[in-house]
């Protein structure tokens, strides 16, 4: 290895010295080359726009059943269930319109920090500080932890998983700083990403079906969106000032949506290559745990340490309303698949389902 | 990380501090590569990320916009629902008509 190692020192035009100063200097094209498309901010763009002046969501369903603090959430493609995942180790799966617990599963660890539906509704997959993803089918004839299954393991905790396209495959991200993708069938490692530099906190499936696109979110306060056929890193952005807790594709597959320790939510555009809002007001102080675009992508709901949800419309950039109700931290919150409901978790050991409950958002009405 | 600004007489300053550190050649042979692994990495996602085209900010901001605009009507949790039955968590009523 050595000797290999020793060709390539010596190669011309590799020095350690030539790669730093080319790298210097495309950090410089960079930066000028996204300062030169920098011909106008998203706000005032937006300005022309209707202002949503009220929006009355409320708490329709509240979940209790965890007696811990509740880490993770994710609907299920019917629209009706929702699995958690909690602190106290177990994994809940909801019946989100009668309030009705289905499935509770026991992991072997406390702090199950990430839970995810697969697209068939008939697998979940969850894990956290086991370093595992484990995956559980779902059936009403027996108990389900009879037929679990361990896909994957990594160095440290696992904190977010997403079934990409099929129940046939895995995504995982982790405080070993890598995510990596994993055969369900076979527990094979099928590709890793190395890139980030601390642990990954956050990830989300580009919206599109061919989707081989994800974007990852970590506490080196780095957004990288990744190609997953080739493992490799296609776009980074950097930004915030703290530990990035949540990413988000927006709906559209162009943006993405942030939110930090840093008590700011962002906004990163691909195809302008930089960072075209930050969401934030002086009076919020308070980090922010999970963020997720309505179906439209014209709202973002944000979910907060001080403990309520702001809803910021993501094109004015500025906070719609807030949602109290919670008593302690917003964890995660998720918009139900159809877009009719938003999930919110907290540490305060439960999850609510709240709705719209005025008609007049923007005076129209919804023909779905 | 080695990133020096003098090149290559910095890499033989690190090599002899790290050979008088009492490693073997070989392992600080084996780091220096690391670093230059290391580096080689960073230069080469520079020189991707530097291939991406890109659009103005305008434009894309447009693209988004008329985005949200097309799905306006569909978003219940900007424009409410179309009726009280198109709300799958409205509260049942207690008796059906027959």
């Amino acid at each position: 290895m050595a000797s290999d190692g020793e060709l390539k020192v010596h190669s011309p035009g590799e020095s350690i010295e030539a790669l730093t100063k080319e790298a210097e200097a495309l950090k410089a094209k960079l930066e000028e080359e996204r300062q030169k498309l920098n011909d106008i901010a998203l706000s005032t763009v937006a300005e022309r726009l209707e202002v949503i002046n009220y929006l009355n969501i409320k708490p329709r369903r509240v979940l209790k059943g965890h007696q811990a603090k509740v880490l993770c959430s994710d609907w299920s493609p019917d629209k009706r269930h929702i699995v958690s995942s909690s602190q106290d180790g177990k994994m809940i799966i909801w019946d989100a319109f009668t309030t009705n617990k289905e499935h509770a599963v026991t992991m072997p660890t406390t702090w199950v920090m990430a839970c995810a539906y697969a697209p068939s509704g008939n697998l979940v997959a969850c894990g956290g500080l086991d370093n595992k993803v484990t995956v559980y089918p779902l059936s009403l004839e027996e108990d389900v932890s009879t037929k679990k299954k361990t896909v994957g393991t990594h160095t440290s905790y696992m904190s977010c998983c997403t079934f990409p396209n099929s129940d046939q495959q895995i995504l995982t991200g982790s405080g070993d700083s890598t995510c990596a993708l994993w055969d369900v069938e076979s527990g094979q490692l099928l590709q890793n990403f190395h890139g980030h530099a601390a642990d990954v906190m956050a990830l989300d499936l580009a919206p599109s079906e061919t989707g081989n696109t994800f974007v990852s979110g970590s506490c080196d306060r780095m957004v990288l969106i990744w190609d997953m056929r080739t493992g490799q890193c296609v776009q980074s952005f950097e930004g915030h000032q703290s530990d990035i807790n949540s990413v988000k594709f927006h709906p559209s597959g162009d943006a993405v949506a942030t939110g930090s320790d840093d008590s700011t939510c962002r906004l990163f555009d691909l195809r302008a290559d930089k960072e075209v809002a930050v969401y934030s007001k002086e009076s919020i102080i308070f980090g922010v745990n999970s963020v997720d675009f309505s179906v439209s992508g014209r709202l973002l709901f944000a979910g907060y340490n001080d403990y309520t949800v702001n809803v910021w419309d993501s094109l004015k950039c500025v906070r719609v309303t807030l949602l109290y109700g919670h008593e302690n931290r917003v964890s995660c919150l998720q918009v139900s698949p159809d877009g009719t409901a938003l999930s919110t978790g907290s540490w305060d050991y439960t999850l609510r389902v709240n709705i719209i409950s005025f008609w007049k958002g923007l005076d129209k009405k919804c023909h779905s | 990380m080695v990133v020096g600004k003098t090149g290559t007489a910095n890499e033989v300053a690190i090599f002899v501090h790290l050979a008088e550190g009492g490693l073997s050649d070989t392992a600080v042979m084996d780091m220096m590569i690391s670093n230059l692994q290391q580096q080689r990495q960073v230069t080469e996602q520079l020189r991707r990320e530097a291939a991406i085209k890109r659009i103005s900010v305008s434009q894309a901001v447009l693209d988004i916009m008329k985005y949200i605009h097309e799905h306006e009507q569909e978003d219940c949790l900007l424009v409410g629902f179309s009726s009280q039955k198109a709300n799958p968590f409205r509260e049942k009523s207690s008796c059906t008509l027959l």
